[in-house]
Order: C-alpha cells, then structure tokens, then sequence
C-alpha cells in the first residue's frame, strides 16, 4: 500500500559503558526480556478482570485452586526442565569439567584432525 | 534527591486525529518504559547522587586536596563507577526502547496514518503547508538522530510521510513522562500564559514559532492569542506534514512552512510575537546566534522573542550539571551542554537587544499548576520543575 520506509537504527555511534561491549548488550536483552514479561503480565491481569466483569471471579478462583499430586509433579518436572535450559552453559561446562576438557586440549584436538 | 513527592501518575496522552493508537501489547510496552524511565529516576539516581557525595567526591579530596573543578572533571571520576555506568547504560536503552516500540504502532497504523494525514480527517482546513524540497537540512540537526529517534528531524520515509511526527507526538510524551501534559504543550502553554500575565496590554497581530516539530508548543498561542495569524517553521518534511494534519484535527488554525530558523523568508519586522520551545538545545554554537540574530530581524518594534528550555547550567550545582550532560554523551544531544553555557544575553544584545530589553525570567508551569503537582526539576531525566526557564527578548 506504501512504499514508506521505516528506519529502525540510530544515526551516531552508540556509546559504550562496559569495559566489555557484551555487557551492554545484556543489559539490552535483559530489559528487552523484562518488558515482554510485563505485556505478559499486563494480559493476565487484564484477563482476570474483564472476567471479572462478566461475573467470572478467575482471580479469586486462581488463588483459590488446589493441585493434585499429579499436576504438582508434571510442574515439577516443568520447572526443572525450564531451568536446566535457562542453566544450559553451566550444565556444559560441567559436563566439559567432568570429561577434563579444557581449550588447550580442544586445540590439540583440532590439530590432530586437521593435519 | 528521589523524593516522593517526584512520583507522579501520568496522565494518558491527549488523543487527536493524527496520534497513533497503541494496541494492548504495545500500550502494555509503552507504559512499561516509561515506568521503567521513572523508576531510573526514583530508584537509581538516588544511589548515584549518594555514592558521589559519599564515595567519590571524598576520596578526590582526599587525594587533590580540592573539590573536583567542574562537571567536566567529575565526568571523568564518575565514567569509572560501576552504578553509574548501569545508570547510564540503562538510560540509553530505555531511550532506544521506547522509540522502537513506539514505531511498532506507527508502522501497523501506516496505511491509515497515511490517509488521515491526506484527508485530515474530513474537517475544513483552516491553516496551511508549504515544503520547499530544495532546503538544506543544518548538519546539527541531521548529522546524528538526535535523542536517539531513528531517522532523525529530517528523516522522510518517501513522499507523503508523516512517520516523523508519528513517533515524535508518542514518544515525546513516554520520554517526558506525560509530564509535560496531556497535549505535550506545558513549554508552548506556560510561555503563552507568561506572556499574557506579565503583558496584558500585548496584542501581538502575528506569531512565529520556530522549531515547531509537530506543533505541540504551538497550538497553545492560537488558544491564547485567537486573533493572531500563527505561523510555524521546521526542517523535516515528514514532521510538518503531520504537524498541520494534527493541527487540522485539532481545529486549530496554523500556517506550517519548511524552513531554517537562522534565515527564514519572511520580511523584516513581519512578527510582533517571537518564539521557541526546547529548540535552542537542539542547535550549535553557529546557529543559536544566528537564530537570535533572525528573530531581531522578523521582530516588529514593541515585538518580542520568547525561547523555553531547560535551566542553564548556572541555575545548578555541578553534580546537576553533570547528570544533565549525560544527554550530551549517551542521548544524541551535541549540544544540550555547550548550550547551557552560552551567555544567552550577551548573544542578544550583540544580535542588536538593548541589554535593558533582556532577560531570564521563569515561566511557572501552566500543566503542573493546573493539576496541582509540584515537583522539583531533576537532572537526568526530561520532564520540568514547577517552571520552564525563558529568555524573552523586546525589541
């Protein structure tokens, strides 16, 4: 319908703050992440209450309800995979630890194959 | 420093013709960041004050036997402390997440905005636009995006754009916190009532505003002076297109025209009324005198320029100083510190003032009084104390 071009980056280059640029970066991503988690929040809250209007008390109903055995387990077992992949570097690094790997051994390694 | 009293819930935007309408996720985005802008305020600058105070100022002492000399010093003490690199970093990116997520509203609404602007939503237009493409854009004010908005001032997507004063009208509202109203017009809405309470008599016959962006500062001298003519020059096309459909929206009779403050094509003495908001901070060292020289030439004998802008640095402690420059280094502002030591009234009375015929005076604030918040101006954010500083020049 428009051929009008929208410009995304900033003309001037961007200051850095960190001694290390992936600092800076992080603190992008990490308050990027942050305002997705409040639209999230914002739509569940918006959601309780539009219901709440229509007479459906969901927050009340929510605080209100009890797991069983069974949904405490499978959350449990969501929680810990939802971990394990937020943790996924550390569990690499474990793994590297225990197998006593280290960069040194994987350039010789790489020597070894590329030669 | 962080005083409760600066908590403050603002109200929603002003809505017209031409604003763009945020849906629920990206409304959700919007208020987010500026809440996260606020809480920058209220919930870090506090430590920042307290570790220079505290910490670093001491520790120069200690070792210099002397205060550190001016902001300029202190800037280099404070670029090594780790709270204040966090401070500075997330500033900037909430400066660069709020023009991005504001341009996802404009860029959904794109077709529609576009053909609001063209129908100006159906109304009888009452003022006008003039582009002249063959303008230079001043280097100033396109050599970087200044405050970090992509594209810039100057910046058109293609022909009948309007994106520029889309984001501009929404994201200058997140960035002043709503601070400056509802209509984004405290500067334009105090300087007006400043003009008419402290000269009644003063019936100016026709106004320019200069550096009108889309207007915002504008509109409130068509209200208080009705029978004025009201011009408005700017440099981007794209935002002047918008201005006068926002204009037309609203009712409100302006003539827009593209062009340079320092040397506009009106006749000498054409205007009896004078004036800018937040423009000279956004200019250069050549310019600004080149402007206050263009507004001794447009005046009318009895005509006065009227410019609103943040305070100057001597109306500060140089730690306050230092905040505010933060807008020079990490905002895309060039030149939002060395015009706060330009000796404003030294530049006017050499662009031919009487020195008798100029001054500093505060211009209370028209929104904040009106709404009864009063709040102190704090460095390091974009929202005004209880009073926009103005120099007012007579001619």
């Amino acid at each position: 319908m428009s051929d009008i071009k929208i410009k995304r980056s900033i003309k001037g280059r961007r200051p850095q703050f960190f001694e290390d640029r992936e600092i800076d970066r992080l603190h992008g991503m990490v308050m990027a992440m942050a305002t997705e988690m409040a639209v999230l929040y914002q739509r569940i809250d918006t959601m309780e209450r539009v219901a709440a209007h229509k007479g459906v008390m969901l927050r009340e109903e929510l605080e209100g309800f009890v797991p069983d055995a069974a949904t405490e387990a499978e959350r449990e077992r969501w929680r810990q995979k939802f971990l394990d992949r937020i943790f996924y570097l550390y569990r690499e690094e474990l793994d590297d630890r225990l197998a006593h790997e280290d960069e040194a051994q994987y350039g010789k390694f790489l020597d070894e194959i590329s030669r | 420093m962080g005083e409760q009293s600066n908590f403050f819930y603002a109200v929603p935007q002003g809505r017209h013709g031409m604003l763009v309408e945020p849906d629920r996720d990206e409304l959700a985005r919007q208020e987010f960041i500026r809440g996260f802008k606020a809480y920058i305020q209220s919930g870090v600058v506090p430590g920042i004050h307290a570790s220079y105070h505290n910490e670093v100022k001491p520790a120069f002492e200690r070792r210099e036997g002397r205060a550190p000399r001016d902001r300029h010093e202190i800037r280099t003490l404070m670029v090594q402390h780790p709270l204040f690199r966090t401070y500075a970093s997330l500033q900037r990116v909430s400066q660069e997440l709020l023009w991005d997520t504001v341009l996802d509203s404009v860029e959904r609404e794109l077709p529609a905005l576009l053909e609001r602007a063209k129908t100006r939503n159906g109304g009888t237009p009452q003022g006008s636009l003039t582009l002249n493409p063959a303008l230079p854009l001043p280097k100033y004010a396109v050599g970087v995006d200044i405050h970090c908005m992509p594209g810039g001032y100057g910046g058109e997507g293609g022909a009948d754009d309007v994106t520029v004063g889309a984001l501009y009208d929404r994201g200058v509202y997140l960035y002043a916190l709503g601070m400056m109203g509802p209509m984004n017009d405290d500067i334009g809405g105090s300087a007006a009532k400043f003009v008419r309470d402290r000269y009644p008599q003063f019936k100016p016959r026709r106004i320019l505003d200069l550096g009108c962006t889309v207007g915002h500062s504008t509109l409130p001298f068509v209200d208080a002076f009705p029978e004025a003519e009201v011009h408005a020059i700017d440099i981007g096309p794209s935002l002047l297109r918008y201005a006068h459909a926002r204009a037309e929206s609203l009712g409100k009779r302006v003539h827009f025209s593209q062009q340079d403050a320092s040397a506009t094509h009106f006749p000498d003495g054409y205007f009896d009324l004078v004036v800018s908001s937040i423009l000279f901070h956004e200019t250069s060292a050549k310019a600004l005198p080149a402007i206050i020289r263009e507004c001794h030439r447009l005046l009318s004998p009895g005509g006065m320029a009227v410019h609103g802008d943040l305070p100057p640095f001597w109306a500060m402690d140089e730690f306050n100083q230092f905040m505010l420059d933060c807008e020079t280094y990490y905002n895309n502002e060039p030149y939002w510190g060395a015009m706060r030591e330009v000796d404003q009234v030294a530049e006017s009375v050499k662009a031919g003032f009487k020195t008798e015929n100029v001054e500093f005076c505060m211009a209370p604030s028209a929104y904040r009084s009106s709404a009864g918040h009063a709040r102190d101006f704090q460095a390091g954010e974009f929202a005004p104390g209880n009073a926009w500083q103005v120099l007012v020049t007579r001619k």
